[in-house]
């Protein structure tokens, strides 16, 4: 079992979701300032990436936020 | 990767390239809006699904009524992932409850299933989406009552190999026959599988059907269950992972499972030998 630190200033990464082929993780969280963003993952280093900033905001808590491949 | 979004406006949805192998890898290939235009900014994202064929984004939101009825409204988008079209239907035509745990598409991306809840009685609305956009009613599905418990408030459920697994998150599963095309949706059967103040959040499967995995998350654990005993009241758990801290979303990796030659001896001395999947591969948030 691994447990990646999320980003500084992250709060939660919301429901996971993997790539088509499984070498990436992707979860969705607001981080600093309430921005919000979508935040990858390398499973081969189990290494957060850059976050991919996203405009605006996503409500969702504890439910599916993120989907497809 | 689709991902849904809102300025309170409107409602949007982008959709990221995750193919490791891309030049474009991890940036935001098209974003598509929905049109809503809500000058009082009470727009709201709730949940969303893609369907298994990735065609169809399907959107679970509100939208607070402030200069009418003064109803928090809440509506079922649909975004259409090739001509980024947008169609709404409020969750009062559906005729399904307000509040949804999830939206669910079942894996060949013909029905859509939404939870019901009315006189204290929780169910599942099937929908057949022949039409992707304009989802026609099949069918209500409602748990018998569990004798000591009632009727299972069942709104965390999937399909898998025929078989509709509905999860009452106190730890009762109940399991119906899914054949949309014979038009059989019996229930099957139910099992408790609580255990002592458990709460299930977030429900995964193995591909193969025969693992369901449930995060306890108020016991820090993800909870492994044989699916084969879930509709006949036997002892369905197989083990129980730590999984620090409070887990609660889980999905299951795409990629394939590790070889048998990996697995222990343990392992071979349980269920799971009965495949060369391992609890490995899952994520829980």
């Amino acid at each position: 079992m691994v447990n990646i630190q999320t980003w500084e200033g992250g709060s939660y990464a919301y429901w996971p979701a993997f790539n088509v082929d499984g070498k990436y993780l992707y979860g969705t969280a607001g981080i600093y300032l309430g921005n919000y963003a979508v935040l990858p993952i390398d499973l081969s280093t189990n290494t957060p990436g850059n976050a991919i900033p996203i405009m605006g905001y996503n409500s969702t808590n504890y439910g599916q936020s993120l989907a497809g491949g | 990767m689709n991902v849904p979004w809102t300025d309170g406006l409107d409602l949007h949805l982008s959709v990221i390239d995750t193919f490791s192998g891309s030049k474009t890898f991890n940036t935001i290939l098209r974003t598509f809006d929905a049109g809503i235009n809500d000058q009082n900014y009470n727009l709201f994202v709730d949940l969303m699904t893609a369907s298994p064929d990735g065609k169809f984004a399907y959107v679970w939101y509100d939208d607070y009524d402030y200069n009418n009825t003064g109803r928090d409204v809440y509506f079922l988008g649909i975004f259409n992932l090739t001509t980024g079209a947008f169609t709404s239907i409020s969750a009062d035509s559906l005729g399904v409850f307000s509040y949804q745990y999830q939206v669910y598409v079942t894996p060949d991306s013909k029905s859509l299933l939404l939870a019901t809840y009315s006189g204290y009685r929780a169910g599942i609305r099937v929908f057949n989406l022949s039409n992707p956009t304009h989802p026609k009613r099949v069918t209500d599905l409602t748990p018998i009552p569990v004798p000591g418990r009632g009727f299972p408030y069942v709104f965390n459920y999937q399909v898998v190999e025929g078989q509709l697994y509905a999860i009452d998150s106190s730890g009762i599963a109940v399991v119906f026959n899914f054949d949309s095309q014979k038009g059989d949706f019996r229930e099957r059967g139910y099992s408790i599988f609580q255990g002592s103040n458990a709460y299930y959040g977030g429900l995964a499967f193995s591909p193969d059907g025969l693992y369901m995995y449930g995060t306890d998350y108020l016991h820090d654990q993800v909870s492994v269950f044989d699916t084969s005993k879930l509709a006949v009241g036997k002892s369905s758990l197989i083990t129980n992972i730590r999984a620090p801290y409070y887990p609660y979303g889980i999905t299951v990796s795409p990629a394939a499972p590790p070889s048998r030659q990996r697995m222990s001896p343990r392992d071979t001395q349980s269920p799971l030998r009965r495949t060369n999947m391992t609890p490995r591969g899952i994520a829980s948030e």
